[in-house]
């Protein structure tokens, strides 16, 4: 029943009922990836999402898995790729791992945050 | 780990989902009644009036709710209600972003509003200025929101198209309603055969206006669905986002029942049948159930707008 009333929605019965899906940038993949393990530090995080964001009021941080904080450039969009913050790391990361916590918001002004880990391995 | 949240304080949501509501409901007044009148013949001069009160309550709450809704847009954007008041985030949000010069003329319209209601005509100028001011809002309201997401070319005018037709045929049939109310009772306690002939009239106009703007609806529904998910609607079915989908649908399949006995059984009874006030207050407690309804189902677009949608 639930389908078949979500399908008649779907169809247009609802005022703009479908208009609010997706409407939120959320985190497609991430250069480290997301869980990944790497041999070398990297020098910036590119993480990408699944709308465009806007740069001013996005950005991310990058600590350790202890919570210790770790300075890192100031996000940038990547005008190639609007959906892409880029953040340089500026210094070489020890073996470890990482966390990265960052926030958008995507060009129909909804915010989202979230993070997600990388290890550098020894 | 890959954790998502909406990134949004229960204060900052509750602010939301309070202005948004109570801005959509005000802006639908502003375009549907203002339009019912433009439409319908000026047979009820009680009616009219206390349209005309409602239309100037609708105007300032308008411009409340809508500067209220902007403030929750930029404290959600910046994380805490205390931006709203930083010259900083202020000059970030309207001159930084792409949707700054939006907000910019919304807050224009928002003031025209307040003229609106302080105007001391009555006429058809001014109903126009009411239709004008809902109708800028709405289509100012799609780049604030997803349809804002297809960019500068053609796909992006469409989605703002689609959004737009989308939102003025729901305006036009939901915000006709209090009007519709009105002329009822009017009709109701008059109980005046004249008064009948006129109400079958009105209701006959309204049903075409219903049916017109149920098509739209239906047809950039569609429209907006396949913007959005492609085929693959089941994936809206997940989570809280999905719950709260399945209760608005239930509302609007309400509405849309409602509607057709209104127009099909209440409607040709009311014609065949000797002045009776009866039938007329029949109607006039459907329309009420129709009016509710639709208020339940602005609210429930409003909690949709700040649910954080299935991944």
């Amino acid at each position: 029943m639930k389908k078949i009333v979500c399908a008649l929605l779907a169809g247009g019965a609802g005022f703009a009922a479908v208009t609010g899906a997706f409407a939120h940038a959320l985190l497609d993949h991430a250069v480290p990836g997301v869980g990944s393990t790497v041999q070398s530090s990297p020098r910036e995080l590119e993480i990408s999402f699944t709308q465009n964001i806007v740069a001013s009021f996005s950005g991310a941080t990058l600590t350790t898995a202890d919570g210790a904080a770790l300075a890192a450039g100031k996000g940038v969009v990547d005008p190639s790729n609007p959906s892409a913050l880029r953040v340089p790391i500026g210094h070489a990361l020890k073996p470890g791992t990482y966390v990265v916590n960052w926030h958008v918001v995507s060009v129909d002004t909804h915010h989202t945050s979230g993070s997600y880990k990388f290890t550098v391995a020894p | 780990m890959d954790d998502v949240t909406d990134g949004n304080s229960t204060e900052i949501l509750a602010v939301l989902l309070l202005t948004r509501g109570m801005h959509f409901a005000s802006v639908f007044v502003l375009f549907g009644s203002a339009l019912y009148w433009l439409v319908m013949p000026d047979n009820f001069p009680r009616a009219r009036r206390a349209t005309d009160q409602l239309l100037r309550m609708a105007a300032p709450t308008a411009a409340i709710s809508g500067v209220g809704w902007l403030c929750a847009i930029v404290a959600n954007m910046a994380g805490g209600l205390s931006a709203v008041i930083e010259p900083e985030t202020l000059s970030l949000f309207f001159f930084q972003t792409q949707f700054g010069p939006v907000a910019a003329l919304r807050v224009a319209l928002l003031a025209g509003c307040v003229v609106a209601a302080l105007w001391s005509g009555r006429g058809r100028l001014w109903l126009i200025a009411n239709l004008a001011l809902g109708a800028l809002l709405l289509v100012d309201q799609a780049w604030l929101g997803h349809a804002a997401e297809g960019g500068a070319g053609l796909k992006g005018a469409l989605m703002i198209g689609v959004y737009c037709i989308h939102v003025f045929a729901a305006a036009a049939w939901l915000g006709g309603l209090p009007p519709l109310l009105f002329t009822l009772r009017d009709a109701r306690e008059s109980g005046e055969a004249k008064a009948r002939r006129l109400t079958i009239d009105v209701l006959l106009r309204f049903s075409v206006m219903g049916a017109v703007g149920v098509a739209l609806i239906v047809v950039s529904g569609i429209g907006n669905g396949a913007f959005r998910v492609g085929s693959s609607f089941a994936i809206l079915l997940k989570a809280d986002y999905g719950d709260v989908l399945f209760v608005k649908a239930a509302l609007v399949a309400a509405m849309l029942g409602l509607a057709a006995c209104n127009r099909f059984i209440a409607l040709p009874r009311l014609r065949l049948a000797p002045a009776d006030a009866q039938q007329t207050a029949r109607l006039h407690v459907s329309v009420a159930i129709e009016l509710v309804l639709g208020l339940g189902v602005l609210a429930a677009a409003s909690v949709l707008g700040i649910t954080l949608p299935p991944q």
